[in-house]
């Protein structure tokens, strides 16, 4: 095979940031860094045939350029191919499409039975796939049951629970409740004071995680850490023109209020008065929808922009919709990651939303 | 009204469900355990289900996704005259698929179970490339073939069956490499040996009323995956991405698929690293889903759509 041409796998991204690009591997789900200078000639291979390339950099540079696609190829990133092959290979179409209006959504606190019956239907009719179901306060065993078993013949396929420790939370507990609802894919336990917290743990396909800090109000949520990155192809397609928080997502926030997310104070009408759909077909509010990355100051100029979720209810600026999420310590500018809520410059915010960062 | 006929197992006609809700086309749906019990009303036939019915004249478009339909008769006791209501039932159920086959569809139940041989035949008389294939029952014969050229052989199942089940153990049929002939009785069960084709890359294509899907992929750089690709390498996954086939390929293999009467299927090829392409088989009834992820092309939505367009079309 000659190897005239370069060619990064479709399934490989590069995506190139303010000092440092990255590669990511959305089908091996790994991540790279890489010069700006391999951006550049990675981007220019698809077009021009590596000989074309030396002369453009000058024959001297020939040797780092081969170093440069020597690497990829170890890697497995990429591919050498001949002049014959150049139409076989597009690039990935990154088209989003849904079939659906409503992917996810949160109820925070909500405790009436009543309601749920009224609101699983409303969400049923907008074919949401996922509940997230928030508690702060106590939650007796029985209630939960109830809760769950209301989602059973729901077409409601994935169900989170978020709920504070009580002594009743035992492990029998929460293997009962996984194996009576297959649907739970996720159980957060907050404010686990014990001297023993459990350990965190997959049950079937739920996931369990114990955490000690007490969550009073919806401020928990928006943390930026790399450990929530995701190098998947879906989430690649959803982040080019969409919001990877919001887009698709509806929440009732503790007092009934229709919103895009329980900490965004905008209310697009309140449960007991209109339905899901007449909210969300409200002017405004698929606005946040389509806010991506590539509109987001700071994050626009970060190598990470693709593979990062978002946050747009704790913002830098909470006047600006497009200002980069409070809660990342990542500096784009600099490549150093640091602690968000210790930083002087983000003290006034951090007070402006209230939110307890101990 | 479109019908569905699947099996209750397969998850691709759920995501394609989702999608006909989205567009708005009805449908109903017949999983192969569902009894269907018939009645003939004047010019009109009732399928009665256990929880619902619908006539025949109220569909316009099938989509015969795989399985078969299941149905119910009075069955007799008598020996004899059981007999004959089986070759009556025989030919009872061959004219309900003919009606069902008369409407526009993707897939008929007729045409989803098809010969590896045939289709090789057909293969080369329109034009493609495939592998030099040999029926072999006889160890002399199996010696010859083995040391005539230098080319590496295989074996692989004449009816593409995955696996063998008995009570105690699962045998999964691979594609096995065959070095020599010294472990063969004289005589055995008539086997299919291949000519072994050294890849660049293989093709997933999934073909459907005219229109191409392609996914390469590389699976060279690692030994395990050399020969059979089901044999699947966890660690490292074999590369898959989207792939353009030239259009004198595509021509090609539209003639074959007019010749098989198929208007969609999954076909497999090779890709030489001489860049020939040739063509392993064609599976109507294959998973279209690990061609669809890998290069986001959304083939459930566009099976939907196109059906959709069928039931507006007639
Ligand atoms: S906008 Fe922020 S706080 Fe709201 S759900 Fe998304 S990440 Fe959480
Ligand atoms: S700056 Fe922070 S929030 Fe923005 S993309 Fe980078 S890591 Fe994510």
């Amino acid at each position: 095979m000659n190897k005239k041409y370069f060619n990064l796998f479709a399934n490989c991204f590069i995506v190139k940031g303010y000092n440092r690009s990255l590669i990511f591997d959305s089908q091996r789900m790994k991540t790279v860094f890489v010069p700006n200078d391999m951006y550049d000639i990675v981007i220019k291979a698809k077009s021009i045939s590596i000989q074309q390339i030396y002369e453009e950099y000058g024959i001297d540079n020939k040797e780092i350029i081969d170093e440069y696609f020597d690497s990829l190829i170890e890697s497995e990133l990429g591919f050498y191919m001949s002049e014959k092959e150049r139409d076989f290979f597009p690039e990935i179409n990154t088209a989003y499409h849904s079939p659906f209006q409503i992917t996810n959504s949160v109820l925070e606190e909500m405790r009436d039975m009543k309601l749920y019956k009224k609101v699983i239907s409303q969400l049923e009719a907008l074919d949401c796939q996922y509940v997230e179901l928030v508690f702060y306060n106590n939650t007796s065993n029985e209630f939960l049951t109830n809760i769950l078993s209301l989602f059973k013949l729901s077409s409601i396929k994935f169900i989170g629970l978020i709920i504070p420790y009580d002594s009743t939370k035992t492990p029998e507990f929460i293997k009962k409740i996984c194996s009576q609802n297959l649907r739970l894919n996720k159980i957060l336990v907050h404010n686990v004071q014990v001297q023993e917290k459990p350990k965190n743990i997959t049950l079937g396909l739920t996931e369990i995680i114990y955490v000690n800090k007490e969550f009073t109000n919806f401020s928990y949520c928006g943390n930026i850490s790399k450990k929530f990155f995701s190098p998947s192809l879906e989430h690649y397609v959803e982040s080019q023109n969409h919001n990877t928080c919001l887009n698709q997502k509806i929440s009732i926030d503790s007092q009934g209020n229709i919103k895009n997310c329980p900490a965004i104070p905008n209310n697009f009408g309140n449960i007991k008065d209109v339905t899901l759909t007449e909210a969300i077909n409200t002017q405004g509010y698929k606005q946040l929808w389509s806010i991506s990355k590539d509109h987001i100051e700071v994050c626009k100029d970060c190598e990470f922009r693709h593979i990062c979720t978002d946050c747009r209810a704790f913002t830098e600026n909470p006047k600006d919709n497009y200002s980069k999420p409070l809660k990342c310590g990542y500096n784009p500018y600099t490549n150093e990651w640091s602690e968000w809520s210790t930083n002087p410059l983000k003290q006034k915010t951090i007070e402006y939303y209230n939110i307890e960062t101990s | 009204m479109l019908l569905i006929i699947t099996s209750e197992q397969d998850h691709s006609s759920l995501l394609v469900i989702d999608w006909l809700n989205h567009i708005g086309l009805p449908w109903i749906r017949i999983n192969e355990k569902d009894a269907i019990e018939l009645s003939f009303i004047e010019n009109d036939i009732k399928f009665q289900l256990e929880s619902f019915s619908f006539l025949l004249s109220e569909i316009k478009v099938v989509w015969y996704r795989r399985g078969f339909l299941n149905f119910k008769f009075f069955i007799s006791k008598l020996f004899d005259v059981d007999e004959f209501r089986r070759i009556e039932l025989k030919k009872l159920k061959e004219y309900i698929y003919y009606k069902l086959s008369q409407l526009p569809n993707i897939n008929r139940f007729e045409n989803a179970d098809v010969n590896k041989l045939i289709v090789t035949e057909k293969a080369s008389e329109v034009g493609l490339l495939t592998p030099k294939e040999y029926l072999v029952s006889n160890k002399e014969i199996l010696q010859k073939i083995l040391t005539s050229t230098n080319t590496e052989h295989a074996t692989k199942s004449i009816s593409g069956y995955g696996t063998i089940s008995s009570d105690t153990v699962n045998y999964k049929i691979l594609t096995k490499k065959l070095d020599d002939a010294n472990s063969t009785p004289e005589n055995f069960f008539p086997s299919l040996v291949q000519e072994y084709i050294e890849k660049r890359y293989e093709l997933r294509i999934f073909y459907m009323h005219g229109k191409f899907w392609s996914m390469a992929i590389f699976s060279q750089s690692d030994d395990t995956t050399e020969v059979d690709f089901r044999n699947y390498n966890i660690v490292k996954p074999n590369r898959n991405i989207p792939f353009n086939v030239p259009h004198h390929i595509k021509q090609k293999i539209i003639k074959l698929m007019e010749k098989l009467d198929l208007n969609c299927g999954s076909i497999d090829m090779i890709v030489t690293p001489q860049l020939e392409f040739v063509f392993l088989e064609v599976n109507p009834v294959g998973q279209f889903g690990m061609v669809s992820y890998p290069c986001n092309y959304y083939l459930h939505r566009e099976v939907a759509q196109h059906l959709h367009t069928l039931s507006h079309g007639s």
